[in-house]
């Protein structure tokens, strides 16, 4: 590999579609802060994102207490988009590395596309194959079978089968 | 101008006035289609460039001796329409809401996230973006729009209830169960008091009850 090979073709920059958008971004910038930001009050108005406390989990609950297994159900529903915007980023990290490597994207992008591969398994094997489900139980359920299913793989002979968070 | 009446012998010669046109043709084995074609194709052909003037039955005479007439021409239904219905919506929906929006992102703008500050509890409306909705959000905070919080107690207290609900119909059902196999009870039935089902029912009474006491 020659010595430039980690930095974009200097020839012909001007025809990325990057170079393009620039130009675009230059004149819609000029526009806001002689039209637009001048007029602008001062004190600005602030927003902020919620904050969740934690309540105790779905095995942490009694079997009749609806409560907890409420409390539990709807903390469970926002760890499940949280992970599902942790996979989202890790996409599009990949596919940004991909779509500027181009033809080198087997080589230079290992660690993207490790984690993204690491990250999908281990989605898959929390949330995967149960289908639009609200009841809580059946992700419960679903970690148990798999720690039976990896212990008796274990007790047959099976050294790597063993239970990660 | 004249008119041409339709007839059933069309006349193949040269009309004698000039501004008409005369077709003459002779079309073998259509004979029964000839006249109302050539009659029709005449009409359509005389009448395609110019808009006749035709004097009305009753002209009106007014003073001066012009006489009102009626053009004949293409209906301008559709087009006046067009142009109606654009005039009301871009003047009354497009115009307005693009100067309301442009004065909303230019002195106001949307908000700028930050960190909630140690030991403050935002207000419902901080939570939002766009500075209309906070507006809004602000304006009706308690009396048309709830905050999450609140709906999220309220569904929890209605789950609390029901269950307890649930819970006294299970322990009912228990005891008579029970009072059934042993059979070591008086045969007089367990009336329940349902008056406790409702909170603000019996803190009602409660305090009304608190109230007597206190006045005596």
């Amino acid at each position: 590999m020659a010595a430039d090979d980690d930095r974009p073709d200097q020839i012909n920059t001007n025809l990325l579609p990057s170079a393009q958008f620039n130009k675009l971004e230059r004149v819609a910038n000029t526009f806001r802060e002689t039209f637009v930001l001048p007029f602008r009050q001062t004190p600005r108005p602030v927003y902020y994102h919620r904050k969740f406390a934690r309540v105790p989990t779905i095995d942490q609950c009694d079997i009749s207490d609806e409560v907890c297994k409420y409390e539990a159900t709807e903390q469970h529903e926002r760890d499940k988009k949280v992970d599902m915007f942790k996979i989202k980023i890790l996409r599009k990290r990949l596919t940004h590395c991909n779509w500027y490597w181009g033809a080198n994207k087997y080589e230079k992008c290992q660690t993207e596309r490790e984690q993204y591969q690491d990250s999908a398994v281990n989605y898959h094997l929390r949330y995967g194959e149960l289908g639009r489900t609200s009841e809580l139980y059946e992700y419960y359920m679903k970690q148990k079978h798999r720690m039976i299913w990896l212990r008796r793989r274990q007790e047959a002979g099976d050294a790597t089968a063993a239970y990660t968070d | 101008m004249c008119i041409e009446i339709l007839s059933a012998q069309p006349s193949g010669r040269p009309c004698a006035r000039s501004n008409r046109i005369v077709l003459g043709t002779k079309m073998p084995g259509w004979s029964s289609l000839r006249a109302p074609t050539l009659n029709g194709a005449r009409f359509f052909l005389n009448n395609i460039r110019r808009s006749q003037n035709v004097h009305t039955s009753a002209p009106k005479m007014g003073g001066g001796g012009h006489a009102e007439t009626m053009v004949i021409k293409p209906s301008q239904y559709q087009w006046n329409r067009i142009k109606d219905e654009l005039h009301f919506y871009i003047l009354l929906g497009v115009l307005p809401l693009a100067a309301f929006a442009t004065y909303c992102n230019v002195v106001y703008g949307p908000a700028e996230l930050q960190d909630i500050p140690e030991d403050y509890v935002p207000m419902p409306h901080e939570y939002l973006k766009n500075p209309v909705s906070r507006k809004l959000v602000a304006f009706f905070n308690d009396w048309l729009m709830e905050s999450y919080e609140k709906r999220y107690e309220k569904t929890v207290y209605t789950v609390w209830r029901d269950m307890e609900k649930q819970n006294q119909r299970l322990d009912f059902w228990k005891m008579q169960r029970l009072m059934g196999e042993r059979q070591d009870q008086k045969n007089f039935y367990f009336i329940p008091d349902r008056s406790n089902m409702s909170e603000r029912y019996t803190r009602e009474m409660y305090d009304h009850i608190q109230k007597i006491k206190k006045s005596d």
